[in-house]
């Protein structure tokens, strides 16, 4: 990397925005939301002290731990679909006519910039209803017709196929940019060292877009741990049956609003803090431990 | 110069005061309601109660969705800002506000008394909205449950509706009437209250107690399981009636005979849901009678339905429950609720317009008004509880499909519910 | 990758374009797959409710511009205002949020300086954090302010982000420092040499606003809870308060909503489209 940041005075006035709007837009509500947590669940009247009760709370409520697992299932179901897809895409959208590149990209995308209700309003009619295309493809080959939304282990497949639908577009999108940068010149190297096609991908593409894979999945880690609409707009709050989709966003919503009980919902989202932030550590410990070496 | 300005800062800043303050006594009610339809309707309210009251009486309504309306009250009443005055909430929603010693609604039992609106009002609706002898809120509807079936196949096989009286006959039909993908019943979780308050019995009594684990309960569920076990019954995709992005291609394919529900559904939704070729195929009748000596024979029962409730913090209570009060009474707000929004009053003496009489072109000219006052008073009464949402939905979100599979019985199936009750009481 | 004989024998050239034409049949099968949904929603503009319940049926059985005329009308619901209001919300906030994070991500990515890295680690939190958590104390605060039921209630919150700020630090931190270096030859202040490196990260001040207007332009929860008036909601809230489970309401306008929800990001990504892969490129080579 070139010149190193320096230690000369810095310009102050450019942190004012963001110190200015964290404090008022996150610290203060995120102090509060903590107050919060160790609030009565009260839907009314003046709430009480009750400490680390929520919290306590947690450990004996099986539905949270289903939600837990759930989710950890769901975070490991998309990346594990994503990744290698999205690679396939982007290396052929590589190897696609010019002219086409922008359409296909472009088709691609369209869930992820359809608004979350919208997109899984069409996910159940169009894929998975017991009209869908899904079941009568399916029927093609004598399979089904599948119960989508009533069978435990087909809902949660529902829900990655939800999730692989939307998302899919954006990973390949990012992937494509990041092999287009990747110096030709690499390629032949490993060309006239006679690496087949599988090598250089192994070898060059990968390592190469190492900071791309890192951000595909810390943001689907994020999709499936903190961002609420992909799994709420299929299921509403619940899990559907057997709470094989309930989600920790799901059910913490549940808590809050639906039950009223803000204080316990709020130790809920409290609680996964750590888990998200170890995760993440994770992931950029074994996608990242490279860096260290070369540097 | 400098004296002038001074007294002019002063007259304006009295000018601004005065308007402010008048504008809070000019502001409007708030009333918020859960869909478009009946938005449209409470603002038309609202212009024959000017007409007909106050001229200067003025209501902001506003309509959120059916899942969102409860989501954001539950901040407004949480937080008491920007709370609406009165809302329109659906009974089962109410039992999830419903906390004896946190309660977010205007008692209005005296009010109700000396309005003499609780001699009008049927007793039993009059329920909804009540907890240990308090009223919280008035009912919109009758919510009569009926059996809508096809007349045209069961005449094509020579089912007479009227043979079908009892329970057992009805299961005859049904395993009579079973093809590859046709069955006599679209399953639904909102059964198992209607059956059960059709036999005089209810999830909770009034003191509170539940009554989950009664041989009653457990043998009522066990009937709807048997129905879906002997192909009586099928269960929709997703499980329910009301999903009508699903459930509309089992009616429009044939795959559904007979349906359980109020008059308002049939309105709603049958008729919405029916292909042009099916509208006028579709007939009502009474729903079919328990054997047992404790049923009183009773062919109707009741499930859900709207009401007002007012917000305990409401600046204007008075104002808000004149017009509660007047919509309820009013023979024409009455009848308008049901030609505009399929709901027939249970306020007795607004049925005597003929005009709830209307003939039902998707039920061939039958009238579903006449159908509903006819049933009304057999209609049961009902026994709200706060715990009624959980019980609820345990059972639709998350044991309704494992329990039509057989994969789980029902008494299973209320044991784990009523554990999770516990559960609630204990954190307390 | 194709072995017959007659491709061995074509010119690198003729095979070249022969491979491509290849891959891109290819590709068209996983697209199709994934923008079906949409053509499938582009002809049920025009469908009744029962058609569009019955999803195998694909072409409706007459075509009419009913479904347009009225949601575009107003028939139902101000449409046409909530639209704006919705264009007006996302565009002033991935302006601001741009702002905020490129200002700020230039000191983080640039200088040295205490708490620096605390700093950027309780930015990092602002990502981990559910919306719904906070949902209930930013309500009361933006009632303090007196910003309820205005446009800025939703706005003002979005505007802070780490994501922005994680991004921009990132790609200031790949600006070649001696380009910097020029300018502070030339006696510029630390304050101008940001708006010297601005152009040079243009591609990437322009992707992170589009990525930022989607995601403010599907924001549901925050609207919610902060909006109130009809003629203030946004677009998302207004299209589900319309489809309460009641039947009345023709599907087909869900469809044209949904249309017309999706142009702006559409268009956006278009015009956008050489930045969006310029910077993503800048982002991802080392």
């Amino acid at each position: 990397m070139s010149a190193q940041p320096g230690l000369k005075p810095f310009p102050k006035a450019y942190l004012a925005p963001f110190l200015l709007g964290y404090l008022a837009f996150w610290l203060i509500p995120l102090v509060e939301g903590f107050g919060l947590s160790l609030q009565s669940d009260t839907r009314f009247k003046q709430s009480e002290f009750v400490g680390a009760q929520h919290y306590l709370n947690l450990l004996d409520d099986g539905r949270f731990f289903t939600a837990l697992q759930n989710t950890g299932l769901y975070a490991f179901g998309t990346i594990a679909v994503i990744l290698p897809l999205s690679l396939l895409l982007a290396s052929l959208l590589r190897g696609a006519l010019g002219r086409l590149r922008g359409i296909y990209a472009f088709l691609l995308l369209l869930p992820g910039l359809t608004p979350p209700s919208v997109l899984a309003f069409l996910f159940l009619m169009v894929f998975s209803g017991p009209r869908g295309y899904l079941n009568a493809g399916l029927e093609l080959f004598d399979l089904g017709p599948f119960g989508w939304f009533q069978d435990p282990v087909f809902i949660r497949l529902s829900l990655v196929l939800q999730a692989v639908w939307r998302w899919t577009g954006f990973a390949t999108l990012f992937l494509a940019a990041g092999m287009d940068s990747i110096p030709r010149s690499l390629y032949e190297t490993a060309r006239s060292e006679g690496a087949g096609v599988w090598q250089r991908f192994v070898h060059v593409t990968l390592p190469l877009l190492r900071n791309v894979i890192i951000f595909v999945c810390a943001f689907l880690l994020l999709d499936a741990f903190v961002l609420f609409e992909g799994a709420y707009v299929l299921l509403g709050s619940s899990g559907g049956p057997g709470d094989a989709g309930l989600l920790l966003v799901s059910y913490a919503y549940f808590t809050a609003f639906t039950l009223g009980r803000f204080g316990s919902a709020a130790a809920m989202s409290f609680s996964l803090i750590p888990l998200v932030l170890l995760m993440l550590g994770v992931l950029f410990l074994v996608f990242g431990r490279r860096r260290g070496k070369e540097a | 110069m400098t004296m002038k300005m001074h007294f002019a800062g002063i007259r304006t800043a009295w000018i601004l005061l005065i308007f402010s303050l008048s504008s809070v006594t000019a502001k409007p009610l708030q009333l918020w309601v859960n869909s478009d339809t009946d938005r449209k309707y409470y603002e038309n309210m609202v212009k024959l109660y000017q007409k007909d009251f106050d001229p200067k009486f003025k209501m902001d309504i506003r309509s959120y969705g059916f899942v969102e309306m409860p989501d954001k009250l539950s901040i407004a009443i949480k937080t008491g800002i920007n709370a609406p005055d009165i809302v329109q909430i659906d009974e089962l929603y109410f039992s999830l506000f419903l906390k004896p010693d946190d309660m977010p609604f205007l008692d209005l039992t005296e009010r109700i008394k000396k309005s003499g609106l609780e001699r009008g009002m049927m007793p039993q609706r009059m329920r909804l909205f009540e907890h240990k002898n308090r009223y919280y809120g008035l009912p919109q509807s009758i919510s009569a449950v009926v059996l809508y079936y096809r007349a045209d196949v069961f005449e094509e096989l020579q089912i007479s509706p009227r043979s079908i009286d009892t329970w057992d006959k009805f299961m005859e039909v049904g395993r009579r009437l079973k093809t590859g993908n046709r069955s006599l019943l679209a399953m639904d979780w909102s059964y198992f209250e209607i059956l059960l308050r059709q036999r005089g019995y209810d999830l909770f009594d009034t003191d509170g107690k539940d009554r989950l684990l009664d041989s009653v309960t457990v043998e009522t569920l066990d009937f709807l399981v048997k129905m879906s076990q002997e192909g009586v019954g099928e269960n929709p995709d997703r499980g329910s009636i009301f999903d009508a992005t699903f459930f509309g291609g089992d009616v429009a394919n044939n795959e559904v005979m007979a349906i359980m529900g109020a008059g308002w559904y049939g309105l709603d939704m049958i008729q919405n849901l029916s292909p042009p070729e099916l509208i006028g195929k579709w007939r009502a009748m009474p729903l079919p009678t328990w054997t047992d000596d404790k049923s009183n024979k009773r062919t109707t029962s009741t499930f859900s339905g709207q009401g007002l409730v007012l917000f305990s913090k409401t600046k204007r209570a008075d104002d808000a429950w004149k017009f509660v009060q007047w919509v309820m009474e009013n023979p024409e707000a009455n009848v308008q609720r049901y030609l505009q929004g399929n709901c027939i009053t249970p306020f007795r003496p607004a049925w005597v317009d003929m005009r709830f009489n209307r003939p039902d072109s998707t039920f061939g000219g039958q009238s579903l008004g006449a159908i509903t006052l006819e049933l009304a008073s057999q209609v049961p009464a009902m026994v709200q509880d706060p715990r009624r949402i959980i019980v609820v939905n345990l059972l639709r979100e998350n044991y309704w499909q494992s329990l039509m599979d057989g994969t789980t019985s029902a008494k299973e199936v209320l044991t784990a519910i009523r554990a999770e009750l516990g559960k609630g009481k204990s954190r307390k | 990758m194709l072995p017959s004989l007659g491709f061995k024998t074509l010119s690198p050239d003729r095979r070249r374009l022969a491979q491509r034409i290849g891959i891109s049949l290819m590709l068209s099968l996983p697209c199709a797959f994934f923008a079906f949904p949409f053509l499938w929603m582009l002809f049920s503009v025009s469908k009744t409710n029962l058609e569009i319940f019955t999803p195998l049926k694909f072409f409706p059985d007459a075509y009419s511009w009913d479904a347009f005329r009225a949601l575009l009308g107003g028939e139902h619901i101000p449409f046409v205002r909530q639209y704006a209001n919705s264009l007006f919300i996302a565009s002033v906030q991935s302006v601001g949020a741009v702002a905020v994070s490129a200002t700020a991500g230039f000191v983080f990515g640039r200088y040295e300086f205490p708490f620096r890295r605390t700093l950027l680690v309780l930015a990092v939190f602002t990502v981990l954090i559910p919306r719904q958590v906070l949902v209930l104390p930013l309500f009361l605060w933006m009632h303090r302010l007196h910003l309820l039921d205005t446009p800025f209630a939703v706005i003002l919150p979005g505007v802070v982000t780490g994501l922005g700020i994680l991004y921009f630090t990132m790609v200031f931190r790949r600006v070649p420092g001696h380009l910097l270096d020029a300018a502070r030859m030339e006696g510029a202040s630390e304050y101008r040499v940001f708006r010297f490196a601005l152009p040079l990260v243009l591609p990437s001040l322009l992707t992170y606003g589009l990525i930022h207007f989607i995601l403010a332009w599907h924001e549901h929860i925050i609207p919610l809870v902060m909006l109130n008036t009809e003629t203030r909601l946004t677009v998302p809230l207004a299209l589900s308060s319309l489809y309460g489970g009641d039947m009345r309401v023709p599907y087909a306008m869900l469809m044209v909503g949904s249309l017309v929800t999706v142009l702006p990001t559409a268009l956006l990504y278009f015009f956008l489209r050489r930045h969006f892969q310029s910077s993503l490129a800048d982002l991802t080579s080392r």
